[in-house]
C-alpha cells in the first residue's frame, strides 16, 4: 500500500480535480454524527461533511452513491451493505471516505474488499472470520481510495494499516488489513475544527468520554502509541540479541565438534 | 481465526525510529504550548502531524512472508479486547489517552531504558539529560493538565481486574496471536490506569 498525504489548502478539491475520473461514479461514505446520550451532536463534523458533500456532488459534479455512517464503529454488516451498494451502482473503483474515524475505517474496509474482487455474499463478515478469505486472488483490482478525515481520530485511522471493525457478538474490535494499492489522505487544516480540552469537558458534563477526543487527548493517545513503539523496539532488540546468542552458541558447538578428541 | 499474510508494507526499524521522533516532536509541541498560544496555525499543524505519524506506528498483528510474525501494539490489543465491552463511554483516542501514564509506569518498572525510550524522553521533555523517570513525571503532569478522563471514569460500574485480564487472554485466542511478554506489560498498565 502506498500512502499519499496532502496537507495543503483545499487538498481534497485539488486531488478531485486531478485524480478522480468523472466518467465513473464514486462511492461516498460519510459520517452522520448521531446525538449522544446528552442530546448533543458533533456540529464540526456535520459542517465538514456537508461542505465535502457539496464539493464532491455540486462543485465537481461527481456522480456518487452515498452511504451514511452513524455508529461509533463500523460493523461487518454496514461494510457489507456499502459493498453491495457500490456493486449495484457500479462505483467499485473510486471510493471517498469523509468524516470521523468510523467513516474512514469503513471506507478503508470497503476498498479492501472491492480491491480483492470478492463476489461472495457478506464478504466482510467472512474476512473477519478468515482474513485470507477472497484475498488469494492474484489479480487485485486497482481501487482509488481518497480519505478526507474531519477529526484527529479520523486522521490517525487514515494513516494506519488496518481498519477496526466492531464484532457485536464477540464485543471486540477486529482489525481488517487495508489492501488498497493507493490511498490518498487529504487534510485541510483550515477546514479542520479541533476540539479543545475546555469545550470537550463542557460537553462531557459528567467527566466521561462523550463526543470526540480533544486535541490534548489525541496528543496523549499519540504519546501512548510512541511509548508502545519504544517498548516494541526494545523487545525486537532482545529478540535480535537472543538470535545472535543462539547463532554464537551454535558456532561454538560446531567448532567444538571439530576438535579431535584424545 | 487465522492471521492475515496480505499486508506486507510494515515499517522497517529505521523508518519506525524516524517516525517515532517526528511524532514525539509534534505531540510535545501540542502539549507544551497552551491552547491560546500565539501561533495557532503551527499548533494545529503539529496536532495533525502527531495524528498522521502515530497512526503509522500502530501494529495490528499482521504477518509478512519475509519478516515473520509481528506482535500487535498494546493500545490496539487493549482496545480490541476491552473498549466495546468494559469502556462503552470512551472513544478510541480518549481510551488510549487514559493509558499513557500506565504505559510509562510499566516501562519504568521493567527498567526498559532502551535507546528509543531514552530518545523519546529527551524529545518529549525537552531536556537532553532526561530519563524514563522524567518522562513519567512529565506525562502525569500533562495528563492532569489536559483534564482527560481516567480509565476508571470510562468504565461502566466497577469491573473486576481478573475478568478484564481473562477477556484479554480470550481476545488473543480469538485472533490466534500470542502477545507474549506484552501480556505482562498490559496487566501492569491496566492495574496502574484503573487505580488512578
Amino acid at each position: 500500500m502506498s500512502l499519499k498525504v496532502l496537507t495543503t489548502k483545499k487538498a481534497l478539491q485539488t486531488h478531485l480535480q486531478t485524480a478522480i475520473n468523472k466518467s465513473y461514479p464514486v462511492l461516498l461514505i460519510t459520517s452522520e454524527p448521531a446525538q449522544d446520550e446528552f442530546g448533543l451532536s458533533n456540529k464540526a463534523v456535520e459542517t465538514f461533511v456537508n461542505f465535502s458533500k457539496f464539493t464532491i456532488g455540486v462543485q465537481y459534479g461527481l456522480k456518487n452513491i452515498h452511504v451514511k455512517h452513524t455508529s461509533a464503529y463500523p460493523t461487518a454488516r454496514c461494510v457489507d451493505e456499502a459493498v453491495a451498494m457500490a456493486k449495484r451502482g457500479g462505483a467499485t473503483t473510486q471510493i471517498i471516505g469523509v468524516g470521523s474515524g468510523a467513516a474512514i475505517d469503513c471506507a478503508k474496509a470497503v476498498s479492501s474488499i472491492l480491491s480483492t474482487g470478492d463476489n461472495s455474499d457478506n464478504p466482510c463478515h467472512k474476512q473477519l472470520r478468515n482474513p485470507q478469505h477472497g484475498r488469494l486472488n492474484k489479480d487485485m483490482t486497482d481501487v482509488e481510495l481518497v480519505l478526507a478525515p474531519s477529526t484527529l481520530a479520523g486522521i490517525m485511522a487514515s494513516s494506519s494499516t488496518s481498519s477496526l471493525i466492531l464484532d457485536p457478538h464477540e464485543e471486540a474490535l477486529i482489525p481488517l488489513s487495508c489492501t488498497s494499492k493507493i490511498t490518498t489522505v487529504a487534510v485541510d487544516s483550515d477546514q479542520l475544527t479541533l476540539q479543545e480540552a475546555a469545550s470537550a469537558i463542557e460537553k462531557r458534563r459528567d467527566g466521561r468520554g462523550g463526543i470526540g477526543a480533544s486535541v490534548q487527548e489525541a496528543a496523549l493517545a499519540a504519546l501512548t502509541i510512541c511509548i508502545d513503539a519504544a517498548i516494541h523496539s526494545a523487545m525486537n532488540e532482545d529478540l535480535e540479541n537472543s538470535v545472535r546468542s543462539i547463532v554464537c552458541w551454535s558456532t561454538v558447538f560446531n567448532f567444538s565438534t571439530l576438535i579431535p578428541s584424545d | 481465526m487465522q492471521k492475515s499474510d496480505i499486508y506486507s508494507s510494515h515499517l522497517s526499524g529505521h523508518d519506525a525510529d524516524i517516525i517515532l521522533d517526528v511524532t514525539a516532536n509534534s505531540l510535545a509541541h501540542v502539549l507544551q504550548t497552551s491552547n491560546n498560544c500565539d501561533d495557532r496555525i503551527l499548533w494545529k499543524s503539529h496536532a495533525v502531524n502527531a495524528a498522521i505519524h502515530s497512526g503509522q506506528l500502530l501494529r495490528y498483528g499482521e504477518i509478512t512472508d519475509s519478516q515473520g510474525v509481528f506482535t500487535r501494539s498494546m493500545p490496539v490489543a487493549l482496545s480490541s479486547a476491552l473498549l466495546p465491552k468494559y469502556f462503552p463511554h470512551g472513544n478510541l483516542l480518549t481510551f488510549w489517552a487514559a493509558l499513557c501514564c500506565g504505559m510509562c509506569k510499566a516501562a519504568l518498572d521493567n527498567k526498559r531504558t532502551t535507546p528509543a525510550l531514552t530518545r523519546l524522553s529527551r524529545i518529549i521533555t525537552g531536556n537532553i539529560n532526561a530519563s524514563c523517570d522524567d518522562l513519567y513525571e512529565w506525562t502525569e503532569r500533562k495528563f492532569l493538565e489536559s483534564n482527560a478522563p481516567t480509565l476508571a471514569a470510562l468504565t461502566e460500574g466497577t469491573p473486576d481486574i481478573k475478568e478484564i485480564l481473562n477477556e484479554l487472554n480470550a481476545n488473543q485466542s480469538l485472533f490466534g496471536i500470542d502477545d507474549g511478554p506484552l501480556a505482562f506489560y498490559m496487566e501492569e498498565i491496566l492495574h496502574h490506569s484503573l487505580n488512578k
